[in-house]
């Protein structure tokens, strides 16, 4: 094929550009689809169904049809309907749509297939998503401040529990892999493009749509059940019980079609060169990621649509009076809910061994180790998921396996670990704001995996189960390890991303304060969880108000530091606008040596990849141009 | 926040043979993103039947449409395996087997919500009837997301060969060429009859075993 000459067209004018498929139009539709499936809803809605409207004053079937509708006219509003109709005229494919400058920044507002974009589109959703999710901790943490019931009562405060999970959970699972390693996977590969681009798109924004579904349980009385969604508490729930289902079912689409995504760009769209010894860490970690993003979430989405039959069908998955069990409920959830905890979790530690080589100029030490730890960690994460029902009533015989399959999984993190610290080892190390939030990492996940081998084992789990002990260790895990790991790569790559530098100053004060208020903040409620405080119970002890105020007073810190993150963000990429070096790390990886702002198409020439991924302090090349690719 | 810069410049292509693997390797990605999906059904059926709540497995008649049941997964069957051989012996002719095996789809479809106005229980008689419905309801419409993709190919199929092919504007990856759209036909193939195979066991599982 010969080479294809690529001009720029004239940008259209705004008004023109509003009027046609975007998120404008999509609000509307989707608005439209609601009442249209609403108002059906209403009219199948027959005596037959009166069970659940005569009882619980809704009628789920036109929630449901309202949310089903409403995505699917967001969708048709946004264009995602148009290129499967064209497909269906016997169309040849194509693979992009609204990439070039023609469409200016309204390419951030509607179906956009250049990767580069939806990464920004998945930064600015997820991070206003996490705001959210974020608010409604505060808001658990202000009603916590006295012993007793004083702000919002016990069912909203439960369902505050609720969504600040759900939304948690939902959001971070493509907290990494949506904004990062969007942008940084096709590139790192010598890619022009992810594999399937307008799925890539398809997959933020019925994110957005689900989120949307998720607030909306606030108009429907809530949910109780807190994010695992549990039987029969689910089924006994009110109308704002669907919006949860609608949530998670939505996100397990996007997340499933994510992963699908991310492992066909790998495996197929390697340059030359780009062999499996030679794939940067980062990618290796989205890709770990991404199989159990294809194979688990389908569960999720499974489950969620029994449960929403047994609220609309009269099916009796879960309802053990007709012969369904709430356990049903219990197992399926967990066997994707235990990959999720990995799905949060491996994109974190390829940021981190990603990071660790620039700021030691060493090498990665045990590269092959820490590629086997993430495949041997998402191996067994599909092993473990009974730990979570050890309390629940399960046969005694089967705790041990789970007990011993959970502990297991501490050896292929074990090698991460050690992947970390071998090449931390003798490093001429420079303590960049990026290196601190890896350092902190490795501080707070070793203190998350620590508590987990308490969680695992049988007598000791018996004794924190559903406690805060259990609350403690998780947000270890996932906010000590992703959401660390996520601003390191986040001061690491915005600059290359974005083209703007950040305050640096405003960076050190942000990650301390952050640091030092996450600790303060879970540290105390390992204490609480061994107090016996549990999870999801508005009251407490009078003796537990010291610690409770501590915490609080910890978490409005945390928040504090986030907004002192946004303020940076908006000094910094918004009002000062200082230009980023284009290397400003000394980065030997692909990413940096492309022009500033990096083309759509990304390499004029596909790269052909050198020996090794991480010749830091070793006398070789650059890994990637060995033979003139880059623009 | 220009995400990219203006482009005024000459490209090389994509290597072709990128599109081809990841086209074939994506219905291999989506059999394993549907097994996981139909395998929550197939741990309920066990795990509901072993439990046996309050004697709730089977809630008065409940009897499966055995003719009907042979009936959809005889079409179902036969609409995979015709689409498959075309895929794998040029000389069937796709485009042909193509459009059998989206009406054989459609009609097995067709007689899936068929049965459920002739059936004499309901999705409120138990745990098996509970899972009958479930299975079959998501099996049934995921069947049309498979249609859809043997439709689709078929029809670019069949334009490319009437010499019906929209002409675009050159593109820098491969999209028209014959390798690209016969590889369409194999990795929609597989997937169909990947899927038909779950079809198979659905039927064994909630008709034969019940």
């Amino acid at each position: 094929m010969s080479a294809v000459a690529v001009t720029v067209p004239a940008r259209r004018s705004g008004w023109r550009q509003l009027l046609g498929f975007n998120v404008f139009t999509g609000v509307l539709l989707g608005l439209g689809g609601w009442f249209l499936g609403h108002f059906i809803g209403t009219q199948i809605h027959g005596e037959s169904l009166e069970y659940y409207s005569t009882e619980a004053g809704q009628n789920d079937i036109a929630i449901f049809l309202g949310y089903g509708l409403g995505v699917l006219g967001f969708l048709i509003g946004l264009g995602f309907l148009n290129y499967p109709l064209r497909r269906m005229l016997g169309h040849p494919p194509s693979l992009a749509e609204r990439e070039s400058e023609e469409y200016g920044l309204m390419r951030y507002f509607s179906l956009c297939t250049d990767h580069k974009v939806v990464a920004k589109q998945y930064m600015v959703g997820i991070g206003f998503w996490f705001a959210v999710g974020g608010l409604n901790a505060m808001m658990i943490r202000t009603e916590l401040l006295r012993p007793d019931v004083h702000t919002f009562g016990a069912d909203t405060y439960l369902t505050l529990v609720g969504m600040h999970g759900s939304m948690m959970m939902g959001t971070m699972t493509s907290g990494i892999l949506g904004p990062l390693a969007n942008w940084l996977v096709p590139i790192m590969i010598g890619s022009r493009r992810m594999a399937f681009s307008r799925i890539e798109s398809f997959t933020f924004w019925i994110l957005m749509a689900a989120e949307v579904l998720l607030v909306t349980t606030l108009i429907f009385g809530g949910f109780q059940t807190g994010w695992t969604g549990y039987q029969p508490l689910g089924d006994q729930g009110v109308a704002g019980y669907d919006a949860y289902i609608g949530f998670f079912a939505l996100v397990g689409v996007s997340m499933t079609l994510l992963g699908f995504n991310i492992i066909a760009t790998v495996v197929t769209m390697r340059a030359p060169g780009m062999s499996w010894s030679r794939l940067p860490i980062f990618v290796w970690g989205a890709l770990s990621t991404a199989a159990l993003m294809l194979l688990a979430p389908p569960m999720l989405v499974a489950t969620l649509l029994m449960a929403m039959l047994d609220r609309t069908a009269q099916t009796a998955f879960f309802i053990p009076g007709n012969g369904g069990s709430s356990y049903l409920f219990e197992n399926l959830f967990w066997f994707f809910g235990h990959p999720e905890v990995y799905i949060l979790a491996l994109p974190g530690f390829g940021i981190v061994l990603e990071l660790l080589p620039v700021f030691s100029r060493k090498p990665l030490w045990g590269y092959r180790l820490a590629v086997a730890g993430m495949l041997g960690v998402g191996f067994l994460s599909f092993f473990v998921w009974q730990h979570h029902l050890f309390v629940s009533g399960i046969d005694a015989d089967v705790r041990p396996f789970y007990m011993l399959s959970t502990e297991l999984i501490s050896l292929p993190t074990g090698f991460i670990f050690l992947c970390a610290m071998g090449t931390l080892w003798r490093g001429r190390i420079r303590l960049t704001v990026p290196m601190w939030f890896c350092i902190a990492w490795a501080f707070n996940f070793l203190w998350g995996g620590i508590s987990g081998v308490f969680n695992s084992d049988v007598p000791s789990d018996v004794t924190t189960h559903g406690s805060f002990f259990v609350m403690a260790h998780f947000h270890y895990t996932i906010m000590g390890g992703l959401v660390f790991a996520f601003f390191a790569g986040i001061y690491y790559w915005a600059p290359k991303m974005y083209g703007w530098k950040f305050n640096e100053t405003l960076a050190k004060i942000h990650f301390w304060l952050l640091f030092v208020a996450f600790n303060s903040t879970f540290g105390p409620l390992f204490a609480l969880g061994f107090m016996g405080m549990p999870r999801r119970v508005v009251t407490y002890p009078l003796g537990m108000k010291f610690l409770n105020d501590w915490v609080s007073a910890s978490a409005y810190t945390i928040a504090l530091a986030m907004l002192i993150f946004l303020a940076n963000v908006i000094w910094s990429f918004v009002i000062k606008r200082e230009p980023a070096e284009s290397n400003p790390w000394h980065a030997k990886s692909i990413e940096f040596e492309l022009a500033d702002p990096v083309p759509v198409y990304n390499f004029e020439r596909i790269p052909v990849f050198a020996p090794d991924p991480y010749p830091y302090g070793v006398e070789q090349p650059a890994p990637a141009l060995a033979s003139g690719g880059g623009s | 926040m220009a995400a990219s810069a203006p482009a005024a410049r000459t490209i090389e292509p994509e290597p072709a043979e990128w599109q081809v693997r990841l086209i074939r390797l994506s219905g291999r990605l989506m059999c394993g993103g549907i097994t996981f999906f139909f395998v929550s059904f197939l741990f309920a059926y066990f795990y509901l039947r072993a439990l046996d709540l309050n004697h709730g497995w089977k809630v008065g008649p409940v009897h499966p449409a055995h003719g009907l049941g042979i009936s959809i997964m005889a079409l179902f069957l036969a609409s995979g395996v015709f689409y498959r051989l075309a895929a794998r012996r040029p000389e069937v002719g796709e485009v042909a087997a193509g459009v059998l095996a989206v009406l054989l789809g459609l009609a097995a479809v067709g007689l899936q919500c068929y049965e459920y106005t002739i059936l004499d229980f309901g999705p409120a008689s138990g745990a098996y009837a509970s899972v009958f419905y479930g299975w079959t309801v998501f099996y049934a419409f995921f069947a049309l997301f498979g249609l859809y993709a043997i439709e689709v190919q078929t029809a670019t199929l069949w334009r490319q060969r009437t010499g019906r092919q929209v002409q675009r504007p050159p593109q820098e990856v491969p999209r028209g060429e014959p390798e690209v759209l016969l590889a369409g036909v194999d990795s929609t193939s597989f997937y169909w009859a990947y899927y038909v195979a779950i079809g198979v066991l659905t039927w064994i599982i909630l008709y034969l075993v019940g």
